[in-house]
């Protein structure tokens, strides 16, 4: 190991990162030019950034609007996600105003905190539509450890199963899985369920057994895992660390810190 | 360099490659904790038997004999069986490999039942790692709390302690260690989480802060990365991961202790 520094990932595409405040305790960097120096400390050349205010929102269209405005002054690193609630009246027209007023960059579910399955008819609904429209769906297993959520708000994460059979019965759209831990993604093979081509894993909170990055490789291949950070919640240098000490070819580094993500994104790396 | 002073074995496998290579890696030496013995599988893993963990500590002092650079060991008992445990932390004390007493989860840190241990750490001038978290959910009967642990920390001034985890959420953990110096915290074993580091060091200083990673559960990269992430000086980073634990060693009175160099 060399030297007391995280070593950065210049040009990385970050997908999974938050802009907000948590109700549950102060964070570092809760606005935009916060939450740019800790991408910046990072490398980081692009976020996806979701409202942090969304996932408690059970209407989430206000954090949607409120988290447009603010990344709008940085258009070329932070790129909207917005969030939706399809057990909430009216959202196909919140999915229009997203894509066609807010520049929506992806489309992010909560089922856990919006109390809702990924099987109701609804929720297919909408992941088809946002496929239609060409935009990957974000879908979080958890934000943090479950062991300390607040005592009056115990959410259980959502399965991974449910977000890969989503996948499955929807083979045009573009599922990530994001916030699962090495034992939820592990449960898919361990479970014998299939893992679909367009399910791709975010890997913020993968953060354990020894190996957990080089299993993942080898069950799920480079091609379907990306790099995130879930802050401002996480800690970014965790997965920057697994990454770089990771025995892996170079070239599957690059894929999950960038090229993954921006071929999902309809870009090309540059 | 770093130590690593909260390492597992695989439960119940006898391979303990994976973490040497993560040492290796990393430049890092281990404090090892055998809670699950080679030979003990399907046996009750909390309150745990007197031949369990006679045997875990045999295994994790073979280690120590093995990787003689690399590896040091925890005593590992259930106080809950007294004077057996007494005699075990006697016995494995000897070993100039020993570093201290781990607990887990037999009995709470504030059961009454630990003081023999307690006093015979402090004469020995040896630390206590004890685990401790706080679960919403609820925790294990005999699970500590940060507040379990202040309560034996009080009743034993003299005996230095290291929590475990920091109480799992390092809210409750830094409250429950700030005003007692004679806790240490440990910060292994949750995610990664931003800001904590440097929460806690501003709350119990950084002289009381120390590293592991709780592998192999957890991985080494992801622990890492609490210290090396905070927006801390290399001054504070390098006490964290090496010397004071290493000063935590030198107190050891027992002659023929073999502890890290500071």
């Amino acid at each position: 190991m060399a030297g007391l520094s995280v070593p950065p990932a210049p040009g990385a595409v970050d997908v999974n990162c938050y802009l907000g405040r948590w109700a549950f305790r102060p964070v570092t960097c809760p606005t935009v030019d916060t939450l740019l120096a800790e991408l910046d400390r990072a490398g980081i050349a692009i976020a996806l950034v979701s409202p942090l205010d969304g996932v408690l929102y059970k209407e989430p269209m206000a954090a949607n609007r409120e988290l447009a405005a603010q990344v709008s002054a940085v258009p070329d690193r932070l790129w909207p996600v917005c969030t939706l609630n399809p057990a909430f009246p009216g959202w196909e027209r919140d999915l229009d105003e997203c894509i066609n007023s807010l520049r929506a960059r992806a489309i992010r579910l909560h089922p856990n905190y919006h109390n809702y399955v990924l099987s109701d008819p609804r929720a297919q609904d909408l992941v088809r539509r946002s496929a239609a429209a060409g935009l990957p769906v974000l879908v979080a297993v958890g934000l943090e450890d479950v062991r300390m959520h607040h005592w009056l708000m115990q959410v259980p994460d959502v399965p991974a199963g449910d977000i890969a059979r989503l996948a499955a019965a929807i083979p045009d759209a573009c599922v990530i899985m994001t916030g699962a831990t090495f034992a939820q993604v592990a449960s898919l093979w361990r479970g014998g369920t299939p893992v679909p081509p367009n399910l791709y894993v975010e890997l913020s909170r993968v953060q354990g057994p020894i190996g957990d990055i080089e299993q993942l490789c080898a069950h799920l291949g480079a091609e379907h895992m990306l790099f995130g950070t879930n802050l401002p919640l996480h800690e970014p240098a965790a997965l920057l660390l697994a990454l770089h000490y990771a025995d892996l070819p170079d070239a599957a580094r690059q894929r999950i810190f960038r090229d993954n993500a921006l071929a999902l994104l309809g870009l090309r790396s540059s | 360099m770093i130590i690593d002073m909260h390492v597992h074995t695989t439960a119940y496998e006898p391979d303990f490659t994976p973490q040497l290579r993560e040492a290796e890696k990393y430049d890092a030496r281990l404090v090892v904790a055998v809670l699950w013995p080679v030979g003990h599988r399907g046996e009750e893993p909390y309150d745990v038997s007197v031949e369990f963990f006679c045997d875990a500590n045999q295994q994790a002092l073979a280690l120590c004999e093995r990787f003689p650079e690399r590896v040091r060991a925890w005593i590992y008992v259930n106080p809950a069986h007294t004077r057996q445990a007494l005699a075990e932390l006697e016995r494995g004390l000897q070993h100039p490999a020993a570093v201290g007493l781990k607990l887990w989860v037999a009995r709470r840190a504030s059961d009454p039942c630990l003081d023999p241990l307690l006093e015979l750490c402090a004469a020995e001038g040896v630390p206590v790692l004890q685990h401790t978290w706080v679960k919403t959910g609820g925790n294990l009967p005999g699970e500590s709390t940060p507040e379990d642990l202040r309560q034996a920390a009080r009743r034993h001034p003299r005996t230095l302690f290291i929590m475990a985890h920091c109480g799992g959420d390092w809210d409750y953990g830094m409250r429950a260690a700030r005003d007692l110096p004679n806790v240490y915290v440990d910060i292994c074993g949750g995610e990664a989480m931003r800001g904590w580091t440097e929460r806690l060091v501003s709350a119990v200083g950084v002289e009381r802060v120390v590293f592991g990673t709780d592998m192999p559960g957890r991985s080494f990269p992801s622990q890492l990365a609490k210290v090396l992430g905070a927006r801390l000086s290399d001054d504070a980073k390098e006490r964290i991961l090496y010397r004071n634990f290493a000063a935590i060693l030198q107190q050891r009175r027992r002659p023929g202790g073999a502890p890290w160099p500071v």
